[in-house]
Order: structure tokens, then sequence, then C-alpha cells
């Protein structure tokens, strides 16, 4: 029986996202009404938490067993495009704050079709014992949908941290952004080569890559120069 | 009996001896020394909390490496590792607890570090005792608590975790204790002598040079602090001195802005009176006026408004200074706002005989984010800066063109122009050029204060060019399409992640 990698990288995945989101909503509290963007992006990681353990968890405990992989699937998915849904509140924030809900509600009704289509067409994944692959034979439209869901959230996101990232003369939030916006790249690749992944080592490099790119955009969150923290510490100090 | 101005340098001159006092009373040394302990105590805080991060991390990773290893066939007791890594993570929730206090906690910190080599022990036993891959931790738990606490705590972890260490082969090698077999090496590993004083020897080594090394690093770190307290001390004093003075500047100048903004406000209400008074006069509301009256009183009339006018600049001012110059922006085009305020100068325009021009825009600029109200009042003052400036038969242009992502407005006369030893000066507050005060002209100098001001608020830069004797061009830009706004927005969200 092959060893499956592929779990344990989603588990450790939903552990990153889980610091992430911790991190964005403890600086989203620290001042709320500076951005409330953050919120956004702290759900979106909150959602990608439980997304991950839906994606990992049926596989780690009951590899074999093609309905929980399959439940554990479309559950999953669902939160994935929650998620998307939140960072699509990101992206829209930068370009247009007028149409931020209406995107939102626009890419949740995408989704919504989408895991009807996933319940409707329910599908039994395959475990390879040989290859330790998981075939999830996710139907066609489904697939359609989650890349066009996915993409066209990410790609746009990519763009603007890459862009507002050169405009800005501020070297922390040019390091910041642009990690992020490596991050999300890393992702869009992640998100190709899992769906066109056929062999072991492509599973892995995707799952790879996924790691990658989290981590990136974890430490493009956590990024801080030392100058700022030391300015932080003598604007607190109160002498 | 003491003038007024002996009563002022008196007052100024206890003010000062008062100031100075604050500073040098017996109380400021004792309070510098508290203020640099809490510092002290405040970052050891820090460290802590950060401490309790990297336990769940480690926690986090101690657990998953067991799992995979298990699943790749290392046969780990897995629940000794869940009960280990239990232990550690109450322990941890603990300590989050407590490190959230403001005081610094002098003893659970070494009940942490203690517990930690227990936990530890725990762990290796249960991954196959001297066998274990977890044996590094040990040396991870030295460095921490080297970085973590004082120069006593990390020898002393190092005794305890040796001990235990140590302990923990010997029950093994008796068989008091059960040894889990990894099964990767040789089955009866842990009753090889040689191995067991092998292993055991390298590894108390090892923790006794990570504990001597990172303890001299630490040591040395230590040493660049104690310079940089002893250089930080000096700053706080000097911090204290210049807070002091400033707040007391502060104070003066709020004083100052308080008596500019009543006095303007009662000086406003009478000279409003005076206004409609004359102008019922001579409206004839009162009978009918000779010709020497109607001048008169018109002269009157004209000096009354430069009053009123003089005393707006003064309120405006002084509610910038106090931050209650309020801004409501709206989206709106800036070429309706210009042509309203040139409409509105025609007449003096055609008074005075200048040759005036717009250059409108050759396609229709975009909106921008404004507040109407301010913007008109901006370019009211740079227009009756140029017209006031510019002689009968000179000539001033208004232009306005798109740049990308902003607006630029332009008004150019050919007036006195600005002396260059001066164009420094020219947004200061009560400035007024040589030139100008010798061409005995009105104004207050308060006027391109208020427009730098203006723009200021609305994210846009003023600037001029000028040449004494031939001109001034007064420039102004404006953001357009909130772009610069949106970069703001996004550097906040980032910077506040």
């Amino acid at each position: 029986m092959g060893f499956q990698f592929s779990p344990y990288i989603d588990l450790l995945n939903s552990i990153i996202c889980a610091f992430c989101s911790y991190k964005l909503y403890r600086s989203y509290q620290r001042d709320r009404q500076k951005s409330p963007v953050l919120l956004f992006f702290s759900q979106g990681y909150l959602a990608l938490i439980i997304a991950y353990i839906f994606f990992s968890l049926p596989r780690i405990i009951a590899p074999q067993e093609s309905f929980y992989l399959g439940v554990g699937f479309v559950i999953a998915q669902a939160f994935l495009f929650f998620a998307v849904a939140f960072f699509a509140k990101v992206t829209t924030f930068f370009i247009n704050t007028l149409v931020v809900q209406r995107v939102f509600w626009l890419v949740i009704l995408i989704s919504l079709v989408a895991i009807i289509l996933s319940i409707y067409y329910f599908a039994y994944p395959q475990y390879d014992t040989a290859t330790g692959i998981t075939d999830w034979n996710i139907n066609d439209i489904v697939g359609v949908a989650s890349v066009v869901v996915i993409a066209g959230v990410l790609v746009p996101s990519m763009i603007i941290f890459f862009w507002q990232g050169r405009r800005t003369a501020d070297k922390v939030v040019k390091i910041r952004s642009t990690l992020i916006a490596i991050g999300l790249l890393f992702l869009i690749i992640t998100a190709y080569t899992y769906y066109n992944a056929t062999t072991q080592i492509a599973v892995l490099t995707s799952d790879l890559f996924s790691l990658l790119s989290f981590l990136i955009i974890f430490f493009g969150i956590i990024y801080k120069r030392k100058e700022q923290q030391l300015n932080q510490r003598l604007l607190n100090n109160k002498v | 009996m003491k003038t007024n101005t002996q009563a002022k340098e008196e007052k100024s001159d206890n003010k000062q001896k008062k100031v100075e006092a604050e500073i040098n009373d017996a109380d400021f040394k004792p309070r510098m020394e508290q203020d640099i302990v809490l510092l002290g105590e405040e970052e050891k805080l820090k460290r802590l909390r950060w401490s309790v991060a990297v336990r769940y991390i480690m926690i986090t990773v101690v657990c998953l490496i067991a799992l995979i290893s298990y699943e790749a066939g290392f046969q780990f007791d897995l629940i000794g590792v869940l009960i280990g890594a239990t232990i550690a993570f109450i322990f941890n929730l603990a300590s989050g607890l407590v490190y959230q206090t403001i005081y610094f906690p002098r003893y659970w910190p070494y009940i942490g570090i203690f517990l930690d080599m227990i936990v530890i022990t725990l762990i290796v036993h249960a991954t196959g005792g001297i066998e274990s891959i977890f044996l590094p931790l040990y040396l991870l738990q030295l460095v921490g608590t080297n970085v973590h606490f004082s120069r006593v705590a990390a020898p002393l972890n190092l005794v305890f975790g040796g001990i235990m260490f140590v302990l923990m082969i010997i029950l093994e090698y008796h068989g008091i204790l059960p040894h889990n077999s990894i099964l990767i090496i040789r089955e009866d590993l842990y009753l090889n002598e040689l191995y067991l004083f092998g292993m055991g020897f390298t590894m108390l080594c090892l923790m006794g040079i990570s504990t001597y090394r990172s303890g001299y690093v630490v040591r040395s770190l230590s040493t660049v602090e104690a310079e940089l307290l002893k250089a930080n001390q000096e700053l706080i004093r000097l911090n204290r001195i210049y807070s002091k003075v400033n707040r007391r500047l502060k104070e003066v100048d709020q004083m100052k802005t308080e008596f500019i903004s009543v006095a303007s406000h009662q000086m406003r209400t009478p000279l409003s009176a005076t206004k409609w008074v004359i102008r019922m006069l001579l409206d004839g509301d009162l009978g009918t006026l000779n010709p020497q009256q109607r001048e008169m009183l018109n002269k009157g009339y004209q000096t009354n408004e430069r009053m009123i006018m003089l005393i707006n600049d003064l309120l405006n001012v002084s509610r910038i200074e106090e931050g209650r110059f309020q801004y409501r922006f709206v989206h709106m085009s800036l070429e309706e706002i210009i042509e309203s305020v040139v409409q509105e100068m025609y007449n003096v325009i055609k008074k005075k005989g200048i040759k005036f021009e717009y250059k409108k825009p050759k396609a229709p600029v975009q909106k921008v984010n404004i507040d109407p109200q301010k913007i008109r009042l901006a370019i009211q003052n740079l227009f009756d800066n140029a017209l006031k400036y510019t002689p009968s038969g000179g000539r001033v242009v208004i232009s306005l063109k798109q740049d990308k992502d902003q607006l630029i407005f332009s008004i150019t006369d050919s007036g006195v122009g600005i002396p260059t030893q001066q164009q420094g000066r020219i947004f200061s507050k009560f400035f007024r050029a040589d030139n100008v005060i010798r061409m005995q002209t009105d104004g207050s100098g308060l006027g391109l204060f208020i427009v730098k001001s203006i723009m200021d608020n609305h994210k846009g830069n003023t600037w001029f060019e000028s040449i004494e004797g031939k001109g001034t061009t007064f420039y102004f830009t404006l953001p357009i399409k909130s772009a610069d706004q949106t970069n703001s927005q996004f550097e906040q969200f980032i910077k506040s992640m």
C-alpha cells in the first residue's frame, strides 16, 4: 500500500490557514475601523481551514471508503467556494467598494450551482492502493465551474496584490503584498496541476505547491521589519 | 509699577522655571528607572508569549511527525506521545492565560521548563527511548531555556533533563520501564551497553555544549542590550524633557488659537450689524444722501467688508488649527466650480481691465472626490490674489487639464511676483511678501495658508513658480477616480495585518 502524503499536507495547510486566520482576526480586532477587509480575509482563511480538514481527514481515517471520501469532498468543495467568495470580497473592495456584496453573492450563487451538481452527480472517489492517489471522479461541469470560480477570483487578486505592491513606496507593504501575490500565483499553479495530475509525482508536486503557497502567504501576513517593530514599541512606550 | 511687557516676561520666566523644576524634580529619576524596569519586564513577557506560540508549533510538529512516522512503519507508542502532547497542550493553554496578565510571572515559566523536560522524556520513551528520532528535542529545549530565562535556568534544566534522560535509559535497560523498539535498526539495541554508553554520553555532551554555546550567545546579546539600555535611558530623559516643553508650547498655541477664535466671533456680530446699517443708508432707506455722504459711506462699507473677510479668514485658520475644519466630500466636476468662481469674479476682472483667459480642457475631465465649498474657497483665494496683485491691463490665465490620474489646476498672472528669498515662506500664516506690503493692498496673509491646508486634505499638491516683477503661477493637483485613495486603503489594509 502506497503511503499517502497528500492528506497530511492538506492537514498541514489547514494548520497554516488557522494561523493566518487567527493573525488576521487579531489585527482586525485591534482596529475594527481601520481595515474592514481584514475580516473578509480572516473569514476566507477560516473557511479554508474547514475545507482542508474535510479534504484530508476522510483520506486519513478511511481511505478505502469511497462514500465517506465523496461526502468529505463535497463538504470541502463547499467551504473552498465559501473561502473563494470571501477572497472575492477582498479583491473587489480595492476595485469598487459599491459592488463588494454583489460579487460575493454572485460567487456564492455559482458555487451553489456547482455544489448542487456535485451532489446530484455524486461521484465515488477511488483510492489507488498502489500509488496512494485518490481519483476524485469530479463531474466535468463541476470541474469547469470550480476552475472558473477559483481562477476568476485568484487571478485578479494576484494582479491587484502585485500591482498595488509595485505602486507603493512603503517597503513593508511592498514586500508583504508581493509575497501574498507570489503565494496566490503558486495557488493558481496548484489548482492547475491538481486537476491534471495523474501520477503520484504530479500529485505530490501539486501538494507541495499548495503547501509552499500557503507558507509564502503566511510569511507575507506576518512579515514585519525591525524598524517597524521598534516604531511600534516606541509608540506604545508611555514615556 | 510694572509695564505690560515686564509682566509678560515675568510670567514667561515663571513658566520656564516651572518646566525645569518638573524635569529636575526628585521623583524624576526613580520614575525613569521604573520605566526601564517595566520595559525590560514587558520585553520578557513578550518572549514568554512567543514561547507559548513556539510550544504550540512544537506540539503540532511532533504529533504530525509521530503520526506520519507511525503510518510509514515506525512502531511508536502513539498513546504515550498523545499523553505527552496533551500535558504540554494543557499547560500551554494555562500559560497563555497567565502571560495575558500585565505582571511578569516569577515562578510559572520555571514550572514550564521542567515540565517540558518531563514531556520530552515521555515522548522520547514512547518513540523508542535511546533509538528515538526525537532525541534532538532535548537540545532544542536547552537552547530555548537559554533564550527565555536567566543564566542559572539553562544549566539547571541541563542537569534536570540529563538526569531524566539517563534515568530513562537505565530504567529501560533494566526492564523496569518497557522499551518501545521502533524496529528500524536492531531489536536489542537498547540492551547494547556500548551503544547505550556511546549514545548516552554523546547526547549528554551535546546537551552540555548546546547549553554553553547558546548561553554564550545570549550573554553577549545581553551585554549589547545593557549598552542599548543605557542609551535608551538618555533617550527617555530627553524625550521627557521635549514632551514637557512640547506640551507647554501646545498649550500656549491652543490659548492663542482660542483667543483668535473668540475674538473673531465677537467681532463678526457687530461688523455684520454695521454692514447692514450702512447698506440701509446707502439704499436710501433712511432718506436721500448727498454725493459726499454717499462717497463716505461707500468707503466705510468697503472697509467693513474687508474687516469681515479678515475675520472669516481668521476663523477658518483657527478651525484648521483646532481640527474643526470639516470636510464633506462629493464626487463632482471641478469645472463647474471653476466656472462659477470665474462668473462671480467677472465684474472685478472687467472693472480692473484685466485680460482674462480660461483654458478649458480639450476633453471633459473626470469627476473627483472634493468638498465643493472648500475647493471653491481655495480657487477664490488664488483668483483673488491674482487679480489683486496684477496691475490694470495685465493678464490672468486659468487652466485645467487632466494628467493620468490627477487634475492639474493653474492660475497665472502677470503681477508683481514673489521675491526669490521669500518664496519659502509663502504658505506660512500671516506672511505677506515685502513687495505687496509696499503696494499697500489689502490682505491678511492667510489665504495661501488656507489653500495649502485645503489641498493637503484633498491629498493634492500645491506649488508655484514666480519671477519678481513678471508674475506668478500657482498650481494645485487633485487625485482622480480615488486611485490614490484605493492605494492608501490597500496600504492601510496590508499594514494593519
